[in-house]
């Protein structure tokens, strides 16, 4: 695969700069830590959110986490997009005869976010060994698939920035309202923010579908049904739109010419 | 003196042009600002709220900090400075006959002021429609507002005071990569920016003002929405002045010993 071929480029070119590594490593292990302990710190003092306890929000922040760093670290070259498409980089890649959303994939890979990726990882496997009931298997497969829909939500998000970013060219920070953003956002169950956002986030952007929808299956809220068990397998269906919107984008790209 | 003037104009001028970023900004700024109000109304939902930070303040601190957010940032990295370590460019700047600190400080205040400029004005205007509870409330009192102006100058100096002891600290480890946001995750934690410091367990506060992390922003917000009384806030004021005088001290000595044995790699 032409996936691991890169990443293997990728490996080699790290292994020639161990200090400056470690030290992003441990930077980036800081920043998961530093914000679990604001989550920690707000319980503390109000005790429960809107029904929710501070164990069951740890696993809503490991989760989203976990995603968002997968994402960083491995398919970092799909964030990049709209510098490539500015640089005009992209050029080089319409004559290569591979998909171009492959080639944006492999592109980038950023090891120093695998501290990050074992931080959120570790956090998730504590915020399910605090639960104070234990896993069934329909459970834990209910908590896979919230991760996977976690990935792939976002990476659908980073997808159509990049699309955008082939008409604006410019200014396409405004996208990371909804990446970035949504990673401090989904941090929470997002009921939490009242009904309106709710609903902008999960019929709009489906945030809510490896978010509090499955969570109230997993914690045995009342007045769950099917829907919250499978709800992730509906929020990866968001996919589909985005990846036509980036085909149909890519048609229309005009190079820059630099 | 006139050399600094027309370094800090100079730069000034030249980052006002980025005007599209600064719509992002914006835009980033207010969507953060609603979520981070969302997030807080539905804790203080729950009851238990400190007496010294209703949610009227709470709203108005979280504005002031978005509005703020560029000006008060610590632990950016100026990627010119940064590559005339790593590089060696920097002999460019011996040359002149100029003090390294200072050069570095105002080219650093400038950039800050010129993106908080471009960005403060509509965040305040969007803050202020808002209804009580969700935006900025006006000042306590037009002393407080005084105390406010002036902390938030000082705080600002002394955010780019402790970002040069990065820059200090970089001449040793000669690799940028990690320093930035270690100092970076460390300040947000310590200033407030993550939660506001009245919510923080009374333990931890007692740290947090120990630090100076603090008078950088927070001192600002607590003085304008009245949740430190006067008197108590000249006090801290005082306090800010100290670790802006020091630190910059600090400075000033450490880039001193770093330039005495400063190795220039040919190339």
């Amino acid at each position: 695969m032409l996936y691991f071929k890169f990443f293997k480029i990728h490996l080699k070119k790290l292994k020639e700069y161990r200090f400056s590594m470690f030290l992003s490593i441990f930077s980036q292990m800081l920043t998961c830590a530093v914000s679990l302990l604001t989550i920690y710190f707000l319980f503390d003092r109000f005790k429960i959110v809107d029904g929710w306890t501070f164990e069951q929000v740890a696993i809503s922040y490991a989760v989203v986490q976990f995603c968002f760093s997968i994402i960083e670290c491995f398919f970092r070259g799909i964030d990049e997009f709209p510098s490539l498409v500015k640089s005009g980089t992209l050029d080089s890649f319409l004559v290569r005869p591979r998909s171009i959303f492959s080639q944006a994939l492999c592109h980038q890979v950023e090891f120093s976010k695998i501290g990050k990726t074992i931080v959120s990882l570790i956090i998730l496997i504590y915020a399910c060994l605090i639960q104070p009931f234990t896993f069934t298997p329909l459970k834990i497969l209910v908590l896979i698939s919230m991760v996977l829909c976690g990935i792939i939500i976002f990476l659908s998000l980073f997808m159509l920035a990049g699309a955008f970013s082939i008409f604006t060219i410019d200014g396409i920070e405004t996208m990371n309202i909804f990446t970035y953003g949504g990673k401090e956002f989904c941090q929470y169950p997002i009921n939490i923010y009242g009904k309106t956002f709710t609903k902008i986030f999960t019929f709009i952007i489906p945030f809510a579908t490896f978010n509090y929808l499955p969570m109230m299956y997993l914690f045995n809220m009342p007045n769950t049904s099917i829907i919250n068990i499978i709800s992730p397998f509906i929020g990866m269906l968001f996919f589909i739109p985005c990846y036509l919107i980036f085909k149909w984008s890519l048609k229309r790209y005009m190079s820059t010419g630099s | 003196m006139r050399a600094y003037k027309s370094i800090f104009k100079l730069r000034l001028i030249n980052s006002l042009q980025y005007r599209t970023s600064a719509i992002a900004g914006i835009l980033t700024q207010i969507a953060f600002g609603l979520m981070y109000i969302m997030l807080f109304r539905a804790f203080y939902s729950q009851g238990n709220i400190p007496e010294n930070f209703t949610l009227n303040q709470m709203s108005s601190y979280i504005w002031l900090q978005q509005m703020f957010f560029v000006l008060l940032y610590i632990g950016e990295k100026n990627r010119p400075i940064v590559s005339q370590i790593e590089q060696g460019n920097i002999s460019y700047e011996l040359v002149r006959p100029l003090n390294l600190y200072g050069n570095w400080y105002f080219t650093l205040y400038a950039q800050k002021l010129s993106s908080a400029l471009l960005r403060f004005f509509p965040v305040l205007l969007f803050s202020i429609l808002l209804p009580a509870g969700w935006g900025l409330s006006f000042p306590a009192s037009f002393p407080a507002l005084i105390l406010f102006i002036i902390n938030l100058i000082v705080g600002s100096l002394l955010a780019v005071a402790i970002n040069m002891l990065c820059y200090c600290l970089l001449f040793n480890t000669m690799s940028s990569i990690g320093i930035f946001s270690i100092l970076n995750t460390l300040a947000v934690l310590f200033n407030g920016s993550l939660i506001p410091i009245p919510l923080m367990p009374n333990w931890f506060q007692s740290i947090v003002n120990f630090l100076p992390f603090r008078y950088v922003n927070d001192l600002a917000f607590r003085t304008y929405v009245n949740s430190i009384p006067l008197n108590e806030a000249l006090i801290q004021t005082a306090i800010q002045f100290a670790w802006l005088v020091l630190i910059i001290l600090i400075g000033n000595l450490w880039m001193k010993k770093n330039l005495k044995k400063v190795e220039v790699q040919g190339g």
